[in-house]
């Protein structure tokens, strides 16, 4: 029941991390994979990872070249679009919203 | 050959290709979009040769894509929905045939009502009242009684929906219309009523006269009972409203 939860809660988070994460710079999707793998309680994979990409791509938030890479065939970077950023920025605002509730009420609890 | 030239051959590549070829199928079945499945697969392919480039000099054996194939996620972990717990993946959802039916079910009443000045016209002045009747005067008498039992057939079929929705588990949606089917006549009523008591009032306190005085006490004893008919329905449907929708968030 616990570990249901927390993967519902992971999966909402990830195209929010996704985004957040590309805000730094470009990235191609392995070395995206990477850092939020690095991220501790993220524990994201690419079976989750790539598919946002993707979709994020196909609805005009993300931009992808490709250029040549010495591992093997032409990695795909991503960089946000004015409309991810302004995604992201939404995003953030209710995150920020929810967190401050969220920890609002745990704090009362914790009174 | 290597992995760093970005070209595998042989057993290897088949290896890469089936897996890819795996991913490919779920994503399929998932209804993702052809562009959509190339960038996932471009990305996974990536991934495999990055890895293999990373731990493997030279030529990469088909057992090292297998290890770094091992390391992946399986391709069902791309189905959409993957990850939930089971049961949780939102449940195919459909409006309330039972509110829609109310809906329409009330409405003959409108049309009923709209019809009997045209009906009304049709009937021949001095009609034997004996004749036998018309075609139209039977879908007529089918209309009325259809529609008169709509209206309360509307207001049953509305509370039912609204329950049926509460207790769906949000497979059932129509809230808002079955909202409307239980509360319409209802509200209609009350408005009826308070006309009657209205004109009841008017008749209690002016029984004559059409002076000035009597006619701007009528105006206000109508405004009056409209107020009370606009705040007694808005308290009510409020209150109707909170009902329903405390209980389908239950």
């Amino acid at each position: 029941m616990m570990r249901a939860w927390v993967v519902q809660l992971r999966k909402g988070l990830v195209e929010l991390c996704v985004m957040a994460a590309l805000r730094r710079g470009e990235a191609y999707g392995y070395e995206l994979l990477q850092q939020l793998a690095n991220a501790e309680g993220l524990a994201v994979t690419e079976s989750t990872v790539y598919p946002i990409l993707s979709r994020l791509t196909t609805e005009g938030c993300v931009k992808v070249r490709a250029a040549p890479s010495p591992a093997g065939p032409p990695r795909r970077y991503y960089r946000l679009t004015p409309l991810g950023i302004a995604r992201l920025r939404e995003m953030r605002g209710c995150w920020e919203d929810i967190q401050q509730s969220i920890n609002g009420l745990l704090k009362g609890g914790e009174a | 050959m290597n992995a760093g030239t970005g070209r595998l051959h042989g057993d290897a590549r088949r290896r890469v290709d089936a897996h890819l070829d795996e991913i490919e199928q779920v994503l399929q079945r998932s209804g993702m979009s052809r562009d959509e499945r190339r960038n996932v697969l471009d990305d996974v392919e990536t991934q495999v040769l990055e890895m293999l480039a990373a731990r493997v000099q030279g030529d990469p054996s088909p057992e090292d894509v297998s290890a770094v194939i091992a390391e992946l996620d399986p391709p069902e972990s791309y189905a959409v929905g993957a990850g939930e717990p089971e049961g949780a993946a939102a449940p195919p959802t459909r409006i309330s045939r039972l509110a829609v039916l109310g809906a329409f079910w009330g409405s003959l009443f409108v049309i009923a009502i709209v019809l009997a000045p045209i009906v009304a016209l049709r009937v021949p002045v001095g009609a034997h009242p004996h004749r036998s009747l018309a075609w139209w005067q039977i879908l007529w008498l089918i209309l009325m009684v259809t529609a008169v039992t709509g209206m309360f057939g509307m207001t049953i079929l509305g509370a039912v929906a609204v329950s049926q929705i509460r207790d769906s588990r949000r497979r059932l949606h129509g809230l808002g219309l079955a909202f409307a089917d239980a509360v319409f006549y209802p509200l209609l009523a009350l408005g009826a009523v308070l006309l009657v008591l209205a004109t009841e009032l008017k008749r209690f306190c002016f029984p004559v006269g059409h002076d000035t005085t009597v006619v701007v006490a009528t105006v206000a004893i109508y405004f009056v009972a409209l107020v009370a008919w606009a705040v007694l329905g808005w308290l009510f449907g409020r209150w109707a409203w909170g009902v329903a929708t405390r209980r389908s968030a239950a």
